[in-house]
Formats: C-alpha cells, sequence, structure tokens
C-alpha cells in the first residue's frame, strides 16, 4: 500500500473523472484531479505527481499550454504525461506527442490500453494491475 | 464579389462578362478561364466567392468538373452555366454539390447575379449547418462515453459485487451506448470528412494483422447470430503505407453490415491479396439479402439506405459506405460491390502499396 503511484487527473468532464478515477484506484494508483488548466499547474507543483492524465479542452489554458509550463518546472519536467481527449479537428495525435506526451487517446480510451500506457509511462517499476482492469 | 469563370466558348464568355456587367455597377469582379486545369490553378491562387462552370470543357467533361472542383474546394458554390436543358442533368449536378444550374439564354442580367448572390447564401447556410451538426455530435460524445464507462465500473464489479444477470444487463448497456457513440462518431466523421478535413496518419500497416483484429471484435456479434466468420488473407502480402485507424474503421464499416444482412448460421469471409503488383486488394464477402440491382448505383452516397437497410431492426445513418468510399478515396483507391439478390454481396476495395 506504501508504493502506491500517484496519478493526475486533469480534465472539466467531472463524471469522466470520476469514471477515470475508480478505475484507477481499482488498480492501486492514488489518484488526484484538477478541472482547468491554473489549478492543473499549481495541483502538480504542490504533489508531484508520477504521471499526469490531460484533457486537451480546458478552461484557463488548454493542454498543450499546461505541457509546455510543465516543460519549464524543474520537478515536473520529465513527469510522464497522457492525454485524453475527445475528437477534435483542431488537432491529431502526431500534435500531441510532438508536444511532449507519451501517449494519445480519444475518449472514451479502452481501459486495459490506457491503463498498459500508464503502467510503460512509469517504467513498470512494480506497478502490478490487479485482475479487475477488464472490460473495454 | 469575386466571380471566376470557366468557359471555353469565347462567344459565351463574352455575353456572361457582358451581362454581369450591365447594370450592376461593378459589383461583380469576373476572372475567365478557358479550361478546367487553368481554372483550378486560379482556384489554388486567389478563392472566388463563386464559381460560373461550363459543364463541356475541352479538358473535363460533364460532372466530373463538380467533383474536381470540390475535392479541392469543397465550399466553393458551383453554379453550372450550360447549354443544356436537360432536367436530369440538372438534378445529378446538383447532387454532385452544385448549388444551381442554368441554362444559357434563358436568364438576365438580374437574374444572373441574383442566381449568384443566392448561390453565395445557399452554400453558406449549408456550411453553417454541417458546422451545428458537428458541434452537436461532438456534444454528445462524452456523456455516451461516459454511460458506457459507467457500466463497465458495474460490470467489472468495481463498485461492488454484482451477479451474473446483472453483469448481464450492465454488458447490455455498455454495448449499446458504444453502438450509438459510433453512430455519433459516423456523423461527426462524415461532416469532418465532407468538409475536406480527413486527415490521414500513415504508417507500415499489415494488413493481414488488421483484419485479423477486426475480425476478433466481430466476434462476440457473428456468434449471436450463428455465423462463421472466416478469414482468407495471402500470407506473401506485403506491407501498405496507409491509416491503420481509417482501416479499421473501413473494415468495422463493412463487417457490421455483412453481420447486419446475414441470415442466422451463414457465413462471412474476409480476404486480401495482391493484386496487379502495385496494390493491394480487400474484400468482405457475405451470403445475406444482398442488394437490388437498381440500388447497386447510389449505394455509396450519403444518406442512402437499401430498402432492406431501412427495413431492418438495426437502422443505421446511411453513412457508413459513403465514409468508406471517402477514407478508400484518401488513399487513392477505389471501392466497388458486386452482388446478388438472395444470394449476397462482396465488397472489395483496392489500395496502392505505397503512396
Amino acid at each position: 500500500m506504501e508504493n502506491k503511484k500517484t496519478i493526475l487527473i486533469v480534465d472539466d468532464d467531472q463524471d469522466f473523472v470520476q469514471l477515470l478515477s475508480t478505475r484507477l484506484v481499482a488498480n492501486n494508483y492514488h489518484t488526484l484531479f484538477a478541472g482547468d488548466a491554473i489549478s492543473a499547474i499549481n495541483r502538480a507543483v504542490e504533489v508531484n505527481p508520477d504521471l499526469i492524465l490531460l484533457d486537451i479542452g480546458l478552461p484557463a489554458g488548454d493542454g498543450f499550454v499546461i505541457m509546455e509550463r510543465l516543460k519549464n518546472i524543474a520537478s515536473l519536467a520529465l513527469t510522464p504525461v497522457i492525454v485524453l481527449s475527445a475528437h477534435a479537428p483542431k488537432f491529431n495525435k502526431e500534435r500531441v506527442l510532438k508536444a511532449g506526451a507519451k501517449a494519445f487517446f480519444q475518449k472514451p480510451p479502452k481501459n486495459e490500453e490506457l491503463l498498459k500506457a500508464i503502467r510503460d509511462a512509469l517504467g513498470n517499476s512494480g506497478e502490478e494491475s490487479t485482475k479487475n482492469n477488464g472490460g473495454e | 464579389m469575386k466571380i471566376l469563370l470557366i468557359e471555353d466558348n469565347p462567344d459565351d464568355a463574352a455575353w456572361v462578362a457582358e451581362t454581369l456587367g450591365a447594370g450592376q455597377q461593378g459589383h461583380f469582379d469576373l476572372e475567365h478561364r478557358e479550361r478546367l486545369s487553368d481554372g483550378l490553378a486560379q482556384l489554388r491562387a486567389a478563392a472566388p466567392d463563386a464559381l460560373l462552370l461550363d459543364l463541356s470543357l475541352p479538358d473535363s467533361h460533364g460532372l466530373d468538373s463538380i467533383e474536381k472542383i470540390l475535392s479541392e474546394t469543397p465550399q466553393l458554390p458551383i453554379i453550372v452555366l450550360t447549354g443544356l436543358d436537360d432536367e436530369d442533368n440538372a438534378v445529378r449536378s446538383l447532387q454532385k454539390g452544385a448549388v444551381d444550374y442554368l441554362v444559357k439564354g434563358t436568364f438576365d442580367s438580374r437574374l444572373l447575379a441574383r442566381a449568384i448572390r443566392y448561390a453565395v447564401e445557399r452554400k453558406k447556410m449549408e456550411q453553417d449547418k454541417a458546422d451545428f451538426a458537428a458541434m452537436i455530435a461532438h456534444d454528445l460524445r462524452a456523456p455516451l462515453g461516459n454511460i458506457a464507462g459507467a457500466a463497465s465500473i458495474l460490470q467489472d464489479g468495481l463498485a461492488g459485487s454484482i451477479n451474473e444477470e446483472q453483469k448481464k444487463w450492465a454488458a447490455k448497456i455498455q454495448a449499446m451506448s458504444r453502438a450509438l457513440l459510433s453512430l455519433v462518431n459516423d456523423f461527426l466523421d462524415f461532416s469532418k470528412i465532407e468538409a475536406g478535413l480527413i486527415d490521414l496518419t500513415r504508417e507500415e500497416v499489415d494488413l493481414g494483422q488488421l483484419i485479423q483484429n477486426s475480425l476478433d471484435i466481430f466476434l462476440v456479434l457473428a456468434k449471436e447470430k450463428k455465423l462463421s466468420l472466416t478469414s482468407r488473407v495471402d500470407p506473401s502480402l506485403p506491407k501498405i503505407h496507409a491509416d491503420p485507424r481509417r482501416l479499421d474503421q473501413l473494415f468495422a464499416n463493412l463487417l457490421s453490415n455483412a453481420i447486419k444482412f446475414t441470415g442466422e448460421g451463414g457465413t462471412i469471409e474476409v480476404g486480401a491479396c495482391l493484386e496487379d503488383g502495385a496494390g493491394v486488394k480487400a474484400w468482405v464477402k457475405d451470403c445475406g439479402v444482398g442488394i437490388p440491382a437498381h440500388e447497386i448505383g447510389s449505394l455509396f452516397e450519403k444518406y442512402r439506405q437499401t430498402s432492406s437497410g431501412k427495413n431492418s431492426k438495426h437502422k443505421g445513418t446511411g453513412l457508413g459506405l459513403a465514409i468508406c468510399k471517402m477514407v478508400v478515396e484518401a488513399h487513392g483507391g477505389r471501392i466497388w460491390v458486386e452482388s446478388e439478390e438472395g444470394k449476397g454481396s462482396t465488397f472489395s476495395f483496392s489500395l496502392p502499396i505505397d503512396i
């Protein structure tokens, strides 16, 4: 229980945050949230999460702005970011990966694929998923 | 207002210039080109507000011209100006995306000016509607995705243990909301593609593997109808340069159609082979209800549903095959169907190996 990794979920869709958090907690992660760009940065600086799940369309500055800011904060520059976003013609996977994200998922993500990407991004360091990561 | 006229007959061109000039106090700024290729070059150089198009040009003929122009500038209002007073041709022109069809010699300066202004307005309203539809579809996605997610939380027992019967219903909620989500995705996708926003992300694709993955996804659905799903992929198939997500979508559309229209106990075959060295051919073959000959011609048009599709329990949007066609053509390939009523249909498409 001691070595739980902390994941910061940045998303303004509260329902989605709850669902994601339930799924992550069941897989032995510790979760925190932020609903806009400013509190996302503040939260990240404050708790220094192991990983950030980031939405693109957000109040007060989009996901790209956040990724840019994170790169300039020494303690967070290397924190892995996974982008989860709805269909949007304005940007594509390439742009997200170029901005520094480890992976990109279109919402709703497939649970298994997302959990795998999280494990990969965390470098597989002793994080074992429970059996309950099934479904789509 | 900037108007481009593509017309090879100098007398007709002079007449249009005169007609547009007369009494319009310089409202219209007319550019004139004689060939489609020059017209397209002019379109790229400076987008006009509207296009007046003759249908018999030295380097392009008939409705093809409309298609070629709209594939480059989907939002350009096109008014066909022709000597051919043919109502069928007029309707077909509009179906291809022209906004109006005017027969030379049947209108005067005022009518032409009005036709142009209305054409521009109509095209703009069409665009606004498409944007609005895209926005609505976008807003429907999030809650639908969340419903599927919530059902999967119940189903996986993350909110406490549930019995088998409850699990079955949670799975149903998940499957149904995902089905609805894919309909909304089709709408969203279609409005994007139609607005000329199809963005292919090409990478090396192992078509055989991709087909196998598609089959795995549809196995459950097929099992429910006791259908057998088989694959016949040439093992020596080379990798192709394509967008795997778009190809997934292509196979998903074709496979769900095949499953929908094939009766219990039937077989569906998916295959791929090399074609003429430079391309690959893939197909989805069912032994379902088939398509009546008179419906085949318009099958790949948007909003088109076959008579059997309209009567089906699982009604679709009528966009699936139109999307397939756009995806294949964006890859530089083509798609076609062979079908016999009562015997089944084979949907095939060819793709270049390297583009």
